[in-house]
Parts: structure tokens; C-alpha cells; sequence
């Protein structure tokens, strides 16, 4: 047995022996008392972890369990929505209009708000400079609110500039050498402003990509979502920004950006939200750097074709949640609520030339890597795959890639490994419910070398984590 | 034979059977062992790990149960008992002075065949350490531990 009963034998011969005895234990004894209090501090850590991870798992059971539910109540609502709007012939409701996909009457300039002279919070004027975005940073430390008026027009800019931009967009490390990639921010502006500290405000030297989920569940949503467009604003060639699946207008009615927005602008919220959809549909699905690591926020499948992806347009993919309305009535409508993107995938889908761009952004936007091989429908979320190690090979070596980087998953750690290497996980939003996972970036480097080291510094519990990979 | 035993680690063994095939991912390992009430350090569940592991990185019931079974019976990785602890803590402390210095402390830690690593140390001092700093008053350390790990 261990040298628990060594010990406790040995002190009853020590109070058998003298005094001395019992003020100069053998070194045999001493050691042997070393080496149990550090199986016993060991054994301590390790059930301190395992309970850790026990409210972790139950944690994402019930964080993500939702979003399934989601998926699945969206296709019944939808349907409704379809079948049912037009029985009332006084025209549409204010419901089917937030929902219903109208890319009309948002093209035209709207009509600027006046600013009271009374308004204290930061003013901002286009084009933008490092002035207004100071001030914008200063001001939401300070929990200001960014009048409605400029809110729309920066969103109004931001639309015109994600006009222009592809839906795969790519970037390189030849000037600024470290790119970082930063994860779900969702809403925790503490976590952005810490990284910004932490790596630098986002600029030529310092470029950034931050991989979707900016909104939703925390409470600071609005402020996290204006200063990442405004950088990008600043910055268009060196800020990059992907589209999550919290970059959805019907996932923002449940999951809290929504209700943000209606409680911090009122009678503006509305048009607002409005600006913020069209946005969200703006975001490129994917970013590639120097043609070796491509990045999106949930995955692939099988059916990830991303030339083929390159080439739809993303801004009519409104949301995951929402198939455009024609869709509907050329599917089978005897028993359509049940539709989820899982069963249509399963459906004779090839033929319907709408679905598959769908379907390839769900799949980029809701997908989980598995450890074993293949493709499957992602039960858990309701949408997008589960995909495994083989499909991630089969994808990177056709395109020459070497990585895939991806968040839509809260890890632990903050980040996790996976398929060989070839997929990594970043989530850099710090959880809210236990005290601060360290979140993360990343920062690929440019310059090669050649054993391949991931190291891992975590400078205090609450601030995000750096990871830094040497090679590439 | 002990089949209530079998039942516990078939129970526990059914928590993390996800795809209902009698096997689960090595990675539960560690969770399903710790639940039956056993505390092996990382190293020795690695050395159960082996034991029981396929080639495929899954481990099943089959092989899974008499190993475990072994360890139930054997009482190994139980938890140390806190009077035991507290005499080790004493034998350590030869001038009988009721707390350790924690540069003592450290010194000892790093003896032995698997001494603590500089994180281990740190994390340790962390809590052990009184606000007076420098002094750990391993009564109160073996209490506070004992009164955090209950579960």
C-alpha cells in the first residue's frame, strides 16, 4: 500500500522514544511526510478540476440547448408567418415586417436625427478618424450611450463598405507580421477593451480578426458591435470581421441584443435593428491568411465548397432561422414546421438551386468538429454538421490550407486542438456565470519555423489568455 | 465478487456512454473514476488510461470493469485522511513552531520522485500562505482544503 500506514506507524514510535527523537525525525520520515502531503495537495487539484468541468458541461448543456430549441421553434414560426400573414388583409403587421426580408426602402440615405445640444456622449463625423474612436472608447468605458443618430450613421457606412467586400476575404502577414484572432466576444466589452489593452488598439501594425458572435447574452452588445464597425471603418484593410450565428436578427430577439437595443434607443431601436440586419447579412462568412489558415466562426461539412461559396450572395441569407419566403411553399407544406436545416439537408435538397447557399452558410456559420470521422447533422444545435478530422483534411488539402480556426464553442481553456492540429477552437469571451475563463486570441506569425510549439501564458484568472503559435 | 460495486461502475460508466455502445471517449476518464470516489493524481490515471485504452482512443466497459473493480477493492486513491495529513505536516515542522515557513515549505515540496513543479508551487503558496505572508499555518491550511474539497 502507499506510505499512508508507514507513517502512521512511525509517530507511535516516535512518542515511544525521546524527546529527541521527536524534535529530529529520520530523513527517512521527513520524506516520506513530503511526498504524502503532495499526493494530497495533487489529489485535491484534481477533484477541485474535475468539479470544475462537471458545472462546465452543465453549463453548455443548458447555454446551448437553447439554440437548439431555437432552430426548431424558428421553422414553426416561419411557417406560420407564411401561411398565416396574409389572412388579415389590413396589411402587415409590425411582426412581418421586422421579419419579412425587405432589402427595399433601406437602400435610399435616411433622414439624419438631430443631436441636442444637451448631449453629452461622443460625437463622431465621417469619414472617421483614430480621434472618434478614442472617444468612442473613452466614452463606453464610462457606459455612454452613442446617440441614435450617429449609431445609424455608422452603421449606414458600415453597410456601404461591406458592400464591397467578398464574401471570402484575404488577408497576409507580409507587412504587420502577427495577426490576432480574437473569438465570441458576445457582448462583454471588459473582454474587448482588455484585449485591446493587452495587444494594441487595432491599426496597420496590429491587424485583427475577430470571428463572429459580437452580440447577445452579455449586456454590452451595442458597445462591443460599434467600436468593432468602427474600426473596421478606420482600419477596412487591416480589422477584419466574420459573420456569427449571433449575427442574426431572429437569434438577437432571443438571446438579448434585441431587447438591448429597444432598452438603450427606444423610438431609434427599431430602425436600428433594421440597419443591424442588413448589416449582419453583410459580414464575409470566411477570412483566409497568406492561402494557409482559413477562419470561420463554426466550421464546415462535406458540402463546403468554398469557391462555390465565394461566389453566392451572402446578403440574402438573412438568417439561419428564416428561409426565404419562397422556399417555403416549394417544399413539402404538409408537415413544414418540423423543417429544420438538419432535415432539409437530409431532403432531396440538390434540387432546390435556393437551399444550398443556404445551406453552405448555416454550415460555415453552426457547425461543431467531432473527433470521429465523417459528416452528420448537428443534433445539438438543430443546424449545420458535426464534422470530423477526415472532412477537415479532405477541405484544407484541397485548397493547400494548413489550419482552420474557429470559435462558436466556449472552451475551458478558452481555446482546444483538435483533428490532428488542423483545428483549433478560440472563445474569447470570459464566462460569466463561474469567475472568468481566461478567453483568447491567437496569433499566427509569419515567419516559419520548424518545430511546431503551441505555448500558453495566462497572466491572471480573469483576463483573456494569449495563445501564440511559432509556425506555421 | 462484489456486485454492488459492478453496479456503481456501471452506473458511472453509463453517464458518459454517449452513443449507447458500452464505450466511452478516454477523455471521461478521469471524470468517471473521480465519481466512484477515487483520487489518482493525472499520473496515475494515465497509468489507468493505459490499462484500459483501444487503439481507436475509446475505452469499453468490458475492459474498463475488472480494472476498476481492482481499484474499488484495493482502496487505492483514496482520500488521505485529515489526522494523517496534519501529523505529516507536524513531522515536517521540527521545531515544533505550529506553522511552516513557506521557503521551508517550498523545500520540501520539491523533494522526492515527482517534486512539485514552479506552477504547483505557486498555486500551492497561493492558498497556503497567511496574510502575515511567509509563515503557512498548516493547521488552518489542512482545514480550509478539507472544508474546499467536500463536495
Amino acid at each position: 500500500m502507499g506510505c499512508g500506514t508507514s507513517i502512521a506507524t512511525e509517530p507511535q514510535s516516535k512518542a515511544a522514544g525521546t524527546d529527541e527523537a521527536a524534535r529530529n525525525p529520520s530523513p527517512a520520515l521527513t520524506m516520506k511526510a513530503a511526498i504524502l502531503i503532495q499526493g494530497w495537495y495533487r489529489r485535491y487539484m484534481a477533484r477541485l478540476e474535475m468539479r470544475r468541468r462537471y458545472t462546465w458541461n452543465i453549463f453548455q448543456s443548458i447555454e446551448y440547448a437553447g439554440e437548439q430549441d431555437q432552430l426548431q421553434l424558428s421553422g414553426f414560426f416561419s411557417f406560420m408567418l407564411d401561411n398565416f400573414t396574409h389572412l388579415n388583409s389590413s396589411g402587415p403587421d409590425l411582426i412581418s415586417q421586422l421579419l419579412v426580408d425587405p432589402w427595399l426602402g433601406r437602400d435610399t440615405c435616411h433622414q439624419l436625427i438631430p443631436v441636442a445640444e444637451s448631449y453629452s456622449g461622443p460625437r463622431i463625423s465621417f469619414p472617421l478618424s483614430v480621434s472618434h474612436t478614442d472617444a468612442l472608447l473613452t466614452a463606453f468605458k464610462e457606459h455612454q450611450i452613442l446617440h441614435a443618430s450617429y449609431a445609424l450613421q455608422l452603421l449606414w457606412e458600415t453597410k456601404k463598405l461591406l458592400k464591397q467586400m467578398p464574401n471570402i476575404v484575404h488577408m497576409s502577414t507580409s507587412y504587420a507580421k502577427e495577426i490576432t484572432i480574437c473569438g465570441d466576444l458576445h457582448g462583454h466589452l471588459d473582454d474587448l477593451l482588455l484585449i485591446f489593452y493587452k495587444n494594441g488598439l487595432p491599426s496597420a501594425d496590429t491587424p485583427y480578426v475577430f470571428n463572429g458572435d459580437f452580440v447577445d447574452r452579455g449586456k454590452q452588445s451595442m458597445e462591443v458591435v460599434l467600436l468593432l464597425f468602427a474600426y473596421l471603418l478606420l482600419y477596412p484593410n487591416h480589422m477584419h470581421l466574420n459573420r456569427g450565428n449571433h449575427e442574426d436578427h431572429i437569434m438577437n430577439l432571443r438571446y438579448g441584443f434585441t431587447k438591448e437595443v429597444m432598452q438603450k434607443y427606444k423610438t431609434h431601436g427599431r430602425e436600428l435593428l433594421q440597419l443591424f440586419q442588413d448589416v449582419f447579412s453583410l459580414l464575409p462568412v470566411a477570412t483566409v491568411i497568406d492561402s494557409k489558415v482559413l477562419v470561420v466562426h463554426g466550421g464546415i461539412s462535406d458540402q463546403t465548397d468554398l469557391d462555390f461559396l465565394n461566389s453566392i450572395e451572402r446578403h440574402k441569407v438573412k438568417s439561419a432561422l428564416r428561409l426565404p419566403r419562397h422556399s417555403v411553399q416549394q417544399l413539402d407544406v404538409s408537415r413544414p414546421y418540423k423543417q429544420t436545416t438538419s432535415s432539409l439537408r437530409s431532403a432531396d435538397s440538390h434540387c432546390h438551386r435556393w437551399l444550398r447557399p443556404v445551406l453552405l452558410i448555416v454550415d460555415v456559420l453552426w457547425s461543431d468538429p467531432k473527433p470521429q470521422e465523417g459528416c452528420s447533422p448537428n443534433t445539438f444545435r438543430g443546424g449545420g454538421c458535426y464534422y470530423g478530422p477526415d472532412v477537415t483534411r479532405r477541405l484544407l488539402l484541397h485548397h493547400g490550407y494548413q489550419l482552420l480556426i474557429r470559435s462558436h464553442e466556449c472552451k475551458q481553456e478558452g481555446y482546444e486542438i483538435c483533428h490532428g492540429g488542423h483545428v483549433i477552437t478560440i472563445f474569447s469571451a470570459s464566462n460569466y456565470y463561474e469567475e472568468g475563463i481566461p478567453g483568447q486570441q491567437n496569433h499566427p506569425q509569419a515567419h516559419p519555423n520548424p518545430e511546431s510549439e503551441s505555448s500558453r501564458r495566462l497572466s491572471s484568472q480573469s483576463s483573456p489568455g494569449e495563445v501564440v503559435l511559432s509556425p506555421l | 465478487m462484489r456486485s454492488a460495486d459492478h453496479r456503481r461502475i456501471n452506473d458511472a460508466f453509463q453517464v458518459f456512454d454517449h452513443d449507447l455502445n458500452n464505450t466511452v471517449d478516454v477523455r471521461e476518464m478521469g471524470a468517471i473514476v473521480r465519481s466512484l470516489g477515487c483520487f489518482p493524481t493525472e499520473a496515475e490515471l494515465l497509468d489507468i488510461i493505459d490499462e484500459v485504452e483501444e487503439p481507436t482512443g475509446f475505452i469499453c466497459f468490458e475492459r474498463f470493469l475488472p480494472t476498476m473493480s481492482k481499484i474499488l477493492m484495493e482502496h487505492k486513491f483514496s482520500p488521505i485522511p485529515e489526522d494523517m495529513l496534519l501529523m505529516a505536516f507536524e513531522v515536517l515542522d521540527q521545531q515544533k513552531k505550529g506553522y511552516l515557513e513557506s521557503d521551508e515549505l517550498t523545500n520540501y515540496m520539491r523533494h522526492g520522485d515527482e517534486p512539485f513543479s514552479q506552477q504547483e508551487i505557486e498555486e500551492m503558496m497561493s492558498s497556503a500562505v497567511g496574510p502575515d505572508s511567509n509563515a503557512v499555518h498548516y493547521k488552518d491550511f489542512v482545514n480550509k482544503m478539507v472544508l474546499d474539497g467536500q463536495t
